[in-house]
């Protein structure tokens, strides 16, 4: 897969502070990055970094893009950037204009297509007085009218319902898949993100903690048994065969996504050890990046 | 670029701002010349301000106008900022020193444009009204026209200036009332300063202030005579030179500048 977006030690620093530090991300076209952090860990701050909003203090990026033209890239970045004076038709028109188009019929076909059909017959109504969700869509169809090859989205659900939020998460994959179109979005809601991403980049203080794929989520599950007791529990896990484990009082923790419950279940009774509770853990993203994050806590109080 | 200029403008016009100081501007340059043609009639029982000093002076004058102007301007320019919509322009993929070149190049055109219309009405209104009034040395008129137009493009430009370095409204905005407004009554106070070092007087921040007072005030202080045809040709230099200033260091601070 190709490379769109690669960066190279960016950094951003503010008087003392490191709002991005070294960070190395690489996005391949086609993915659909999923920016994960904290409020304050630097998202938008890089997002601002990697659409030349702000300067970085240090770094650089390259885009390969398959063909140079304005527009390549569009971006949402925390706020809608909408003239709240005028009509949705009237700010698609003032960005069509500054991409140098001059076919405006298009504009509708974009209203409809964010899911804002209404406005097609209420183009009176100012964009101020809209709600925030059909802010949201409208700076989509904003950042759409370039037929751009790589989108970011910094928080696209904020504001929108849960239909709202199906419905951006389906145009998101409908573009996606059928136009190629590379997406790099950051959101607090981490199972809707987890719906749609295919690749991942937490970042924490500033810094890049991981990137990974979507499938390697499954390679970091981990199984935790609150045991008994912990006699016979060296005994039960060399007959399992498994290498990677943890004991932390009375539980036991096993890093073999492989090994089914039953097995370990089975085996332990064997061996006269009671299973307490048994989970799998760290199956989703949120319960991984709270994982991930709380391991760097951990690692800064030690 | 040309979408840029083009995106600009339209950005411009379609605040309503900009019809409501057309309107400002037009009834007080023609409120002030009505009150002028009224008061030299009804004393005196004809003008001793002729219509070829009165429209000068009209529009001139401290630039009361041209401050409302560019107030209405600095809010339109600041709210590029504050409503984010400059980020449009950046990730579209112009460069900063295009954005700084064509939001400066939109803002002269407007205020020109509103300023030429006010002064066309006015002019058509003093002059239907009182007459022209004889003119000795029309290179000498014209040139204290084009002088007080430079010192326009000076104001412009320094809105222009502060807005793009402080992206907001609250600073500039005091900073600019505070240039044009408060600076020339100080002036006049300092003036006796010019005695002791008239170049460091001259070349100092306050010069084109200074200019303003002179060729705004004289015609009807009678000392139009101060301001020969050298010293006109010496306040457009010196303004030309801050206005390339002011247009070097805003560029060159706004392309390192970070953006919200």
């Amino acid at each position: 897969m190709s490379i769109l977006l690669k960066t190279q030690k960016l950094t951003k620093k503010y008087k003392n502070q490191f709002a991005v530090d070294n960070v190395n991300v690489k996005i391949n076209k086609g993915d659909i990055y999923g920016f994960i952090g904290q409020n304050g860990a630097g998202k938008t701050t890089f997002i601002r970094l990697i659409t030349n909003i702000i300067n970085p203090t240090s770094g650089s990026l390259e885009y390969h893009f398959t063909e140079n033209k304005p527009g390549n890239i569009s971006a949402i970045v925390e706020t809608p950037s909408l003239f709240t004076k005028q009509t949705a038709q009237e700010n698609l028109k003032a960005q069509f204009i500054l991409l140098g188009k001059t076919d405006f019929t298009q504009i509708d076909e974009l209203l409809q297509l964010v899911g804002l059909d209404n406005l097609l017959f209420d183009n009176k109504k100012k964009v101020g007085n809209f709600s925030l969700g059909m802010k949201q869509r409208l700076s989509i169809a904003v950042a759409l009218a370039s037929n751009p090859e790589f989108v970011v989205l910094d928080e696209p659900m904020n504001g929108l319902d849960p239909e709202g939020i199906v419905a951006i998460r389906e145009l998101i994959l409908k573009l996606n898949k059928e136009k190629n179109i590379t997406f790099l979005i950051s959101s607090h809601i981490l199972t809707e993100l987890s719906k749609i991403a295919t690749r991942y980049g937490i970042i924490h203080r500033g810094k890049l903690l991981k990137e990974f794929n979507a499938n390697e989520l499954d390679k970091n599950q981990h199984t935790e048994v609150v045991v008994s007791s912990t006699n016979n529990l060296l005994s039960a896990m060399q007959n399992l065969a498994v290498t990677k484990y943890k004991i932390i009082d009375k539980t036991l923790i096993i890093n073999d996504i492989e090994i089914k419950n039953s097995q370990i279940i089975a085996e332990l009774a064997k061996n006269g050890i009671d299973v307490i509770s048994i989970n799998k853990i760290g199956e989703n993203i949120e319960d991984y990046f709270l994982y991930l994050i709380g391991e760097k806590q951990n690692e800064k109080l030690n | 670029m040309k979408n840029l200029i083009r995106y600009d403008l339209r950005r411009i016009l379609k605040d309503k701002l900009v019809i409501i100081v057309t309107i400002c501007m037009v009834a007080l340059e023609i409120g002030v010349s009505g009150i002028f043609i009224a008061a030299f009639r009804y004393s005196a029982g004809n003008a001793i301000m002729q219509s070829k000093d009165l429209i000068f002076f009209v529009y001139s004058s401290f630039n009361y106008g041209i401050t409302f102007m560019e107030i209405m301007l600095l809010i339109i320019l600041s709210k590029e900022y504050t409503q984010g919509t400059i980020r449009n322009k950046i990730v579209a993929g112009y460069s900063k020193s295009e954005i700084y070149f064509s939001n400066l190049l939109t803002t002269v055109i407007c205020c020109f444009s509103i300023f030429l219309f006010a002064f066309i009405i006015n002019f058509v209104f003093c002059v239907s009204l009182n007459g022209f009034g004889e003119v000795n040395n029309i290179g000498t008129y014209l040139l204290k026209h084009f002088s007080q137009m430079i010192y326009i493009l000076f104001l412009i430009v320094l809105v222009h200036f502060l807005s793009s370095t402080f992206k907001s409204i609250g600073a500039p905005l005091g900073i600019m009332i505070g240039l044009c407004i408060g600076l020339p009554n100080i002036l006049l106070m300092l003036s006796p300063l010019s005695q002791i070092n008239e170049t460091a007087y001259y070349i100092l921040m306050i010069f084109p202030q200074h200019h303003n007072v002179m060729s705004s005030l004289g015609p009807i202080m009678g000392f139009a005579s101060f301001i020969e045809t050298q010293q006109y040709l010496y306040y457009i230099l010196i303004e030309l030179g801050y206005i390339a200033l002011m247009i070097f260091g805003g560029v060159t601070k706004y392309r390192k500048s970070d953006f919200k």
